[in-house]
């Protein structure tokens, strides 16, 4: 039996397995790719709220996952279509009835014609054949184009770059972290509100000043000064808004502070207001954690245990030992960079005190000025009752105000500290009656009487109350009260208490929930807003 | 070499369709019944033809011998008809000296074309009497073997309607007819066209245009087709699919086939898609000769069961649903 013509045969046939395979081979990549980076994604999605640990071996591990399953489907898609194949395609594609698959098959099957058929007809088959598939290129046959995975791979690949980008910045924030008990960590450093670097005060006092030219000048007229005295106080109030967030800030870090090993210094520094002696403390724990890091890097990491130990049974640096489970970074050594930021915020809460002290003499100055023609603050309600002058003038007790700008409040905290306690003397009857239809009636105990006890911060006022007149003296007719601020803070303490991320349905993009900020929100009003009624 | 190949097939061609034309000048319509007839007596096999009464069954197969110039015999099959008057018997003749001896008496067996009309209403021992003159081309009786003469052509009718009083021809039987055909209720033209020429003064008749020797050549011509393996394993994958015992077997034939097709199913689709292929002008079978030929060639083996009658769920549905199911295997 004569086979000419099978080499052109087998040639083509062979031709279209290769563009089969590779064929096949992009189209299985595709779907690999697609799998791989839907993974990817989701793992992204989901390390947010479970913390995956990311490991080098991790990703190791991965790396040889991905590349395995990279060699089983090339293998796969490789050894999936043969000569057969191919001319089943063939025959297919150019509509030659199985002419060149049978055609193979004799070719191959050689010597095992006479049980087929007659060799004439074999040999006259394959010459038709070749003839056949002379015009036939296996290039149109198999057009190499992108195959449909190739989308899926796309979109997988966008769908994880979104995700990626999406969730690279995101921290969420757990219930403990919303607590007041929460350690200090990278989060607790952060305590301490960073400020804004746009130079708010700095222009404020500008403005202030601008302010005390105005008035003192006389070529422009009283509404001009007027509404230059009005703008200079909306700036001061702002400053002072601010003074007060960043002192909340170091109050709280201070308590955190305090319940550190090896930090209890510092946090007893701020906790008297004193920040340097505080950035000093903290400055020389950052000392200490350089010169071990530079031990580290002279010891072998097969000798950084034992170091560890052996720094750990020192003196001086027991305390950081200690401390490091508090500041520590996940490898449980002291992390210097939240003792870094710390700083940074430190200082920057300083300088928020100094120009908000700055502000303040400035605003002094102003409102004497303005006093002079006529522009003195007539009421509260004009004011915000944060004037300096004000509040130490008219003050009974001269107590020093933290708005005043005098933060060295000696032994204690940024305010003066109290609480509405329920106390033996405390009386149902606070001496006054109410007359009511069916007769007389007690007025109701004092706020706090029956409450538990919270540790509100209040403002020290002198408040004017209708007395005892039973009880004779001045003393009678002054009462302290909790403060509008006071109150305030009450309210948000127990709205951090009890709105978690969790209950909260909306978070915008700094994934701050809604109610959360309702709450800051309202605390502030309450300030503003209450000072004002 | 090619050309000589080629020749062969366009005289092949040329041959069954003269046949063709000429038995269309007496059978209307029925193109691919006349075709799988001729088919069939290509191949060394026999056709079983059913259809309701008046449809031209028997005509068609006179038809044919009157076209074929071979020897035709017509045995009606009765319930009271023996082999003996299908095979022969040996009678004692009387020779001029006086002495008698057995002498076989040849049966109406003995021809080209055997037309067995109404095969089923024969009682089965003498529907038996068919089988080896059938698959061996000889005849036994007295002790002696007959050989037949070739080529040699049964080609069975049966009503499929009128079953009262009747045989159904045993599985054994029915696997000896290469194929099964239907012939239907001819079309209004059609039935047109059979009224005008059958109530004429002159009967229309077939010519001789094929001779013995060209049939028996072109028998040749036919079994020389080239088939490559994986088109013979396509045939077994499709009788395979009709077993319901098989791992290969079809769902609908797991579910409605008594009996799936024997190995002489697959050799009928090759032998069938060979005459196929030579008239499509190939050298080689493809699938779809085999694809062509499955209907007649695996309709009457393919034996379904009591479910399949009562949901009128018939052989030819089944067959349909497994060549649309069944694929080219992988050598």
């Amino acid at each position: 039996m004569s086979i000419s013509g099978s080499s052109e045969i087998k040639q083509l046939v062979s031709a279209v397995a290769r563009k089969l395979r590779l064929s096949r081979l992009i189209s299985e990549i595709g779907f690999v790719v697609a799998v791989i980076f839907f993974a990817f994604a989701a793992l992204l999605v989901l390390s947010i709220p479970f913390e995956f640990v990311t490991s080098p071996w991790a990703f190791v591990g991965f790396g040889i996952f991905t590349l395995g399953l990279f060699v089983y489907v090339w293998f796969k898609a490789w050894t999936s279509v043969d000569a057969q194949d191919a001319a089943r395609y063939l025959d297919e594609r150019a509509g030659l009835k199985d002419e060149v698959l049978s055609a193979l098959w004799f070719i191959d099957s050689t010597g095992k014609q006479s049980s087929i058929g007659g060799g004439d007809f074999v040999a006259a088959h394959l010459e038709r054949a070749v003839a056949r598939i002379q015009p036939i290129k296996a290039d149109k046959m198999v057009p190499l184009r992108f195959p449909q995975s190739s989308k899926f791979a796309v979109v997988a690949i966008l769908f994880f770059s979104v995700t990626w980008v999406g969730t690279s910045n995101v921290v969420i924030a757990h219930r403990a972290d919303l607590a007041v008990r929460t350690t200090l960590s990278s989060e607790g450093v952060d305590a301490v509100p960073r400020p804004v670097f746009d130079g708010r005060e700095a222009v404020g006092i500008e403005e202030i000043n601008d302010a005390l030219e105005a008035l003192q000048r006389d070529d422009i007229t009283f509404e001009a000064k007027k509404e230059a005295l009005k703008k200079a106080r909306e700036v001061l109030d702002q400053i002072n808004m601010d003074a007060v967030m960043t002192r909340e800030g170091l109050s709280k870090l201070s308590k955190l502070l305090i319940d550190q090993k090896g930090f209890e210094g510092v946090g007893r520094a701020l906790e008297q207001g004193n920040i340097q002696e505080a950035l000093v403390l903290l400055k020389e724990k950052q000392e200490e954690l350089a010169a071990l890091s530079d031990m580290d890097g002279q010891l072998g990491i097969e000798e950084q245990q034992a170091g560890s130990t052996a720094r750990s049974e020192d003196i001086s640096s027991g305390e950081l030992g200690d401390a490091a489970r508090d500041l520590m970074n996940e490898v449980g050594r002291p992390d210097p960079r939240n003792i870094t930021r710390l700083i940074e915020n430190l200082e920057q809460a300083q300088q928020d005190m100094e120009s908000q002290e700055r502000a303040n003499t400035a605003a002094s100055r102003m409102e004497s000025a303005g006093e002079r023609i006529g522009l003195a603050q007539t009421g509260a309600a004009d004011y915000g009752g944060r004037s300096a002058t004000s509040d130490q003038a008219e003050a009974g007790n001269g107590t020093p105000s933290p708005d005043a700008g005098n933060n060295d409040m000696a032994g204690g905290s940024l305010f003066r500290q109290g609480s509405v306690t329920a106390s033996e003397e405390d009386q149902g009857d606070d001496g006054s009656s109410t007359g009511a239809p069916e007769g007389h009636a007690a007025a109701l105990a004092l706020e706090g009487r029956m409450t538990q006890r919270l540790d509100a911060v209040l403002r020290l006022e002198k408040t004017q109350v209708k007395g005892d007149d039973s009880v004779e003296g001045e003393e009678s007719a002054w009462e302290f009260q909790a403060s509008k601020k006071g109150k305030a803070r009450t309210e948000i303490v127990q709205g951090i208490d009890s709105v978690t991320y969790d209950d909260s349905d909306v978070l915008n993009s700094e994934f701050v929930s809604v109610e959360q900020r309702q709450a800051v929100q309202q605390y502030f009003l309450e300030i503003h807003e209450g000072n004002k009624r | 070499m090619t050309s000589s190949v080629e020749q062969q097939v366009k005289v092949f061609q040329d041959r069954f369709s003269q046949v063709v034309d000429e038995v269309s000048k007496v059978i209307v319509g029925n193109g691919d019944v006349i075709s799988n007839v001729l088919t069939c007596l290509l191949v060394r096999g026999h056709v079983l033809l059913e259809g309701i009464p008046g449809v031209g069954k028997t005509k068609l197969v006179q038809t044919l011998s009157d076209a074929t110039d071979l020897g035709f015999s017509r045995i009606q099959f009765t319930p009271d008809l023996m082999p003996g008057d299908i095979i022969g018997s040996n009678v004692v003749r009387e020779t001029d000296d006086g002495k008698k001896s057995f002498e076989f008496q040849r049966g109406p067996v003995f021809t080209n074309i055997l037309l067995a009309d109404e095969i089923n209403r024969a009682t089965p021992k003498t529907q038996s009497a068919l089988l080896e003159a059938m698959q061996e081309n000889s005849v036994s009786a007295g002790g002696s073997t007959h050989k037949l003469d070739q080529p040699f052509f049964v080609l069975a009718t049966q009503n499929p309607i009128e079953m009262e009083g009747t045989y159904p021809l045993p599985e054994a039987q029915m696997d000896r007819f290469l194929f099964k055909l239907r012939l239907d209720f001819p079309e209004a033209a059609d039935l047109l066209t059979i009224v005008e020429r059958t109530t004429q003064q002159d009967d229309l008749t077939a010519s001789h245009v094929l001779s013995k020797a060209e049939i028996l050549e072109m028998r040749e011509t036919a079994r020389a087709v080239a088939v490559a393996q994986p088109v013979m394993q396509y045939a077994i994958a499709l009788a395979l699919a009709t077993h319901p015992e098989s791992s290969e077997g079809h769902d609908l034939a797991k579910r409605y086939v008594r009996f799936g097709s024997s190995p002489r199913g697959v050799q009928s689709l090759i032998l069938g898609a060979k005459v196929n292929a030579l008239l499509n002008d190939r050298f080689y079978v493809s699938v779809e000769d085999v694809k062509a030929v499955v209907m007649p060639a695996l309709r009457h083996r393919v034996l379904i069961n009591f479910e399949a009658e009562a949901e009128k769920v018939d052989s030819d549905h089944i067959l349909e649903e497994i060549v649309r199911c069944v694929a080219l295997p992988k050598t």
